[in-house]
C-alpha cells in the first residue's frame, strides 16, 4: 500500500497518464490483467523503467539544465549521457566535448564515474524492490522488472506501470516506462520512441516495425551490411525469411530477426546473477604524494585481485586504476594489458610503467585497482616468426604504445578504393599476416560486359609518392606547351629535368566544397622527384614526393 | 679457504657468463642488392642513417630494404614523426601492408615511442622517418637496438650527426653513397636501385594515354 500512499501524498502525479490505448493497446491491457483480471498472466511481461538522463541526474542536474557526463573514448573526451534539454538543442551520445560545446557554450561537463553510477543505481533499485523480487538493472541508468506475476497485485500492467513512473518522477528523474515481452523491445521503444508506452503481449513486431533498423541495437558491420541492402526499419527485416537471414548473418542476424517478430529472445538478468565488477581497494597509510608507498601495496593488491580473476576464470584486458586524491576527482589511469593475463608479475610491470610517468595533481589517499574488461578466453598469441622468444609480446608492446600515444597513433594500413590521394588508405588493427580486405566490385561490373573485362585486365598502377603532405602545397609552375617546364620552389626557378603525366584523377565530382579535377605530374627538378597538380582552376600544388 | 676458492670460481663464472652475453655485431643481407654491395648488408644490432634531400630517393631505398623483410612475412614497424608517409607509396615498392606497422606518436614522443619499439625485439627492422635531433636519445636508441637485436634505419630530417649510427649513407636522387661505416667503405658509391614500376618504361604511358590529348591541347 506504500505505493498508493505516496500518490495519495502526491495527487499531481495522477495526472501523469499513459497514451491513450489503440484498439490493439486495449486488447492487450485485458488480457494482462487489467481491473478485471484478478489473476496472473502466464506469458512472460516486462517493465522497463529507462532513464535517459540518469548519470546527470545522480549528480544534481535537473532535466531543464544543458548538461553533459563525459569519458575518453578514441583519444578525446565525449558525450556518454545528456539532459534531454541538451538533445533538444543537437548534442548527441558519442560527440566530443569541443563539439558540444561549440552547440552550447553554457554547456555543463561532468566525468563519467561509472563505479558511483552503478552504486546509485543500486541504490535506485531498492527503492522499487518492493514491486518484486525479479528486479534488476539494465544497462546504465535502467531497471527492468519482471511483472507478469506482479501485475494484478498493483491493480494491472497500467496501473503498476503509472506507479513505477510516478515514482521515478518523484526521486527527480526524467522517466520512461514501457511495458513488452522483451527486454530488449521495450529498451528500443523506450529509447527511439521516448514516450510511455504499454505493448499488448504479442503486439511486439507491430510496436518495433516503424522504428529504424539500428534501435536492435546490431553489431557495426551487421548494421552496415542492412544499410547496404536499403533495409532501414525494423518491420522491413522482420519480412524476411529466417532461413535466408541465417544464411547471410548468422545467429546475430537470426536473434534480430526474431526480436523484430516480436519473440521473447533477451536472456534475463536475474537467472545469471551480476556478480559485480572485479575491483580491489587499498587505504595508503597516509596522503602521499611519491609513488613508493602506491608501488609498495601494489603487488599485495594485484594478488588479490588475481583470486577475484580466478574465482570467475577469467583474465583481465583492461584495468583502471584509480588514485583517489586528497582534494579533488579521482585520478584514473587506464592500462590495456594487450594478451589477457592474470599474472601479478605482469601486471604490475604494465601498471608500474604507467604509474611513473604520471603526475599526481594532489596527494593521494586510497588505490583502487578495477578490472573494466575481462575475457574468459585465451586470446590466440600472434606468430612472432624467429622472434617468439622477444622479451615483450607484440599485443603487449602495442597495447602499451596505444595507452601512451593514443588510439589513433598505432596500426597498420589496409588500401582503399579511393580516387583522392588522401583517401586511398585506412587505418586497421595490426595483426601480422591479416589478409587485407579485399576492394570492393565495381557495381557496374555485375552485368556490364566492359567493366568486366576491365576487371580482368592486368592493369598496371599508377605510381604513388611514398611522402604525402598532410595538405597540398600552393606553387609556382611555368607551363608551357600544355608541359610544366619550370617549378618556383624555396624562392627561385627550378628547370624541370623531367615530366611524366599527367594522371587525370576526377574524384567525387559531386562534391561542393573543392575542385573536382586534378591532373597530376611527376616533375624531377635538383635529383629530386615531385608531384605536383594542376587543378580544375588552374592552380598548381605540391602533394607529395617520391622521397 | 674452500669457500674462498668456490667464491672465486662462481666469479669466473659469472664473468664468463656476461662476457659471453656481449652483442654479436653482423651484417645480415638487407635484401637490396645495392645495400648488400656497398656495406656488406645491414648491421644487427646497429644504427643506420639514410640523409638526403626530401625527394631525392630516401624513403624509396628504406621502402626497398623493408619489402624485402616483408616479403618473408618479417614485420617491420615504421615510427612516422611527421606522420607523412604514404602506405600506397610503399606498397608501389612491394611493402606487404600486411606485415607494417605504423606508429604515428604526438609531438615530442617519436623519440621515447621509437626507443620502446626498438628495444620490444619484436622486429627485425625499425625504420624512423622525419625525426629532427633527438640529443641524447640517440644513445638510448643505440642501447636499445641491442637489448631489441634489431637495425634501426633512420631517416633524419637533416644529416642526423648525433646519432651513433654504425653506417651513414647518403641518398642524391641518382646514387648512394657511403659517408661513413665502422668497416670501412667510406666514399664508396653505388646507383639508387630502380622502382619496381620503373622497369615498365610504358607505364606512365598506359595510364595516362588517354590524357595526353586533353592536356596538351
Amino acid at each position: 500500500m506504500k505505493h498508493r500512499a505516496d500518490l495519495l501524498l502526491f495527487p499531481e502525479r495522477l495526472t501523469r497518464s499513459f497514451p491513450a490505448a489503440t484498439p490493439s493497446t486495449e486488447r492487450g491491457l485485458e488480457a494482462s490483467g487489467g481491473p478485471a483480471a484478478g489473476a496472473p498472466s502466464t506469458s512472460p511481461r516486462y517493465l522497463l523503467l529507462y532513464l535517459p538522463a540518469f548519470a546527470l541526474e545522480r549528480c544534481g542536474y535537473q532535466a531543464s539544465q544543458h548538461a553533459v557526463c563525459v569519458a575518453e573514448q578514441q583519444g578525446a573526451a565525449r558525450v556518454v549521457s545528456l539532459t534531454p534539454t541538451a538533445r533538444h538543442e543537437g548534442v548527441r551520445v558519442g560527440m566530443a566535448v569541443a563539439q558540444a560545446r561549440a552547440l552550447l557554450p553554457e554547456l555543463e561537463v561532468i566525468e563519467h564515474d561509472p563505479l558511483a553510477e552503478r552504486a546509485d543505481q543500486a541504490d535506485l533499485l531498492r527503492c522499487f524492490r518492493h514491486l518484486g523480487e525479479r528486479l534488476a538493472p539494465w544497462g546504465p541508468g535502467g531497471l527492468l522488472l519482471e511483472i507478469h506475476r506482479v501485475a494484478h497485485l498493483f491493480g494491472g500492467e497500467r496501473s503498476l506501470a503509472r506507479q513505477v513512473s510516478d515514482r521515478a518522477t518523484a526521486l527527480g528523474h526524467v522517466a520512461c516506462v514501457v511495458v513488452a515481452d522483451d527486454p530488449c523491445a521495450a529498451q528500443a521503444l523506450a529509447e527511439w520512441g521516448g514516450e510511455d508506452r504499454l505493448v499488448p503481449p504479442g503486439g511486439g513486431a507491430q510496436a518495433l516495425a516503424p522504428l529504424p533498423f539500428a534501435s536492435l541495437r546490431p553489431s557495426p558491420p551487421l548494421l552496415a551490411a542492412t544499410q547496404a541492402l536499403g533495409i532501414e526499419r525494423v518491420g522491413e527485416w522482420a519480412r524476411f525469411e529466417p532461413a535466408s537471414i541465417g544464411g547471410r548473418f548468422g545467429v546475430e542476424g537470426l536473434r534480430l530477426l526474431r526480436l523484430a517478430r516480436g519473440e521473447p529472445v533477451t536472456p534475463l538478468p536475474w537467472n545469471e546473477p551480476d556478480p559485480g565488477p572485479v575491483i580491489e581497494r587499498v587505504v595508503l597509510g597516509g596522503p602521499t604524494s611519491s609513488l613508493g608507498p602506491i608501488l609498495f601495496v601494489l603487488p599485495g593488491t594485484l594478488q588479490r585481485l588475481r583470486q577475484q580473476l580466478l574465482a570467475r576464470d577469467a583474465m583481465a584486458v583492461r584495468l583502471a586504476v584509480r588514485l583517489v586524491l586528497d582534494r579533488g576527482a579521482p585520478q584514473v589511469i587506464r592500462v590495456r594489458v594487450g594478451t589477457p593475463s592474470r599474472d601479478p608479475d605482469r601486471l604490475e610491470s604494465l601498471i608500474r610503467a604507467r604509474l611513473e610517468r604520471a603526475r599526481l595533481t594532489a596527494p593521494a589517499i586510497e588505490l583502487h585497482l578495477e578490472v573494466e574488461e575481462h575475457t574468459a578466453e585465451r586470446l590466440w598469441q600472434l606468430g612472432l616468426l624467429e622472434r617468439s622468444a622477444a622479451a615483450e609480446p607484440l599485443a603487449d608492446l602495442i597495447a602499451r604504445l596505444t595507452d601512451t600515444l593514443g588510439d589513433d597513433a598505432v596500426f597498420g594500413a589496409a588500401p582503399r578504393a579511393s580516387w583522392i590521394p588522401e583517401q586511398a588508405w585506412v587505418p586497421r588493427p595490426f595483426l601480422p599476416g591479416e589478409p587485407l580486405p579485399a576492394p570492393p566490385l565495381h557495381r557496374k561490373a555485375d552485368r556490364d560486359p566492359v567493366a568486366i573485362q576491365r576487371q580482368l585486365e592486368p592493369r598496371p598502377a599508377p605510381p604513388r609518392p611514398t611522402v604525402l603532405l598532410s595538405a597540398p602545397m600552393r606553387v609556382q609552375v611555368q607551363v608551357v606547351a600544355g608541359r610544366p617546364a619550370q617549378l618556383r620552389f624555396e624562392g627561385r626557378w627550378h628547370r624541370l629535368q623531367s615530366v611524366e603525366g599527367p594522371e587525370r584523377l576526377e574524384p567525387e565530382w559531386w562534391r561542393l566544397d573543392g575542385p573536382h579535377q586534378r591532373d597530376y605530374w611527376a616533375i624531377r627538378f635538383a635529383d629530386r622527384t615531385a608531384w605536383c597538380f594542376c587543378d580544375d582552376r588552374k592552380s598548381w600544388f605540391l602533394h607529395g614526393w617520391f622521397d | 679457504m674452500a669457500q674462498a676458492v668456490a667464491t672465486l670460481e662462481h666469479l669466473r663464472a659469472r664473468i664468463a657468463q656476461i662476457e659471453g652475453a656481449r652483442v654479436q655485431h653482423r651484417r645480415a643481407p638487407s635484401g637490396v642488392g645495392a645495400i648488400d654491395a656497398l656495406i656488406g648488408g645491414l648491421p644487427q644490432p646497429g644504427l643506420v642513417t639514410v640523409h638526403g634531400e626530401l625527394g631525392g630517393g630516401c624513403t624509396a631505398l628504406v621502402a626497398q630494404v623493408v619489402a624485402a623483410q616483408t616479403a618473408r612475412a618479417a614485420p617491420v614497424a615504421w615510427i612516422d614523426a611527421e606522420r607523412q608517409i604514404h602506405p600506397p607509396g610503399l606498397a608501389g615498392f612491394g611493402v606487404d601492408l600486411r606485415y607494417l606497422l605504423l606508429v604515428r606518436p604526438p609531438a615530442g614522443h617519436a623519440v621515447w615511442a621509437a626507443e620502446q619499439v626498438l628495444r620490444s625485439g619484436q622486429f627485425g627492422v625499425v625504420t624512423i622517418s622525419g625525426i629532427g635531433a633527438v640529443g641524447r636519445g640517440g644513445q638510448r636508441w643505440a642501447r636499445a637496438v641491442e637489448q631489441g637485436s634489431c637495425t634501426a634505419l633512420v631517416v633524419p630530417q637533416g644529416v642526423g650527426r648525433d646519432l651513433p649510427a654504425a653506417v651513414r649513407l647518403r641518398v642524391d636522387g641518382e646514387g648512394i653513397t657511403v659517408v661513413r661505416d665502422r668497416r670501412g667503405g667510406f666514399g664508396r658509391r653505388s646507383a639508387l636501385p630502380e622502382p619496381p614500376w620503373a622497369a615498365d618504361p610504358w607505364q606512365w604511358h598506359r595510364v595516362t594515354r588517354r590524357l595526353r590529348g586533353i592536356a596538351s591541347g
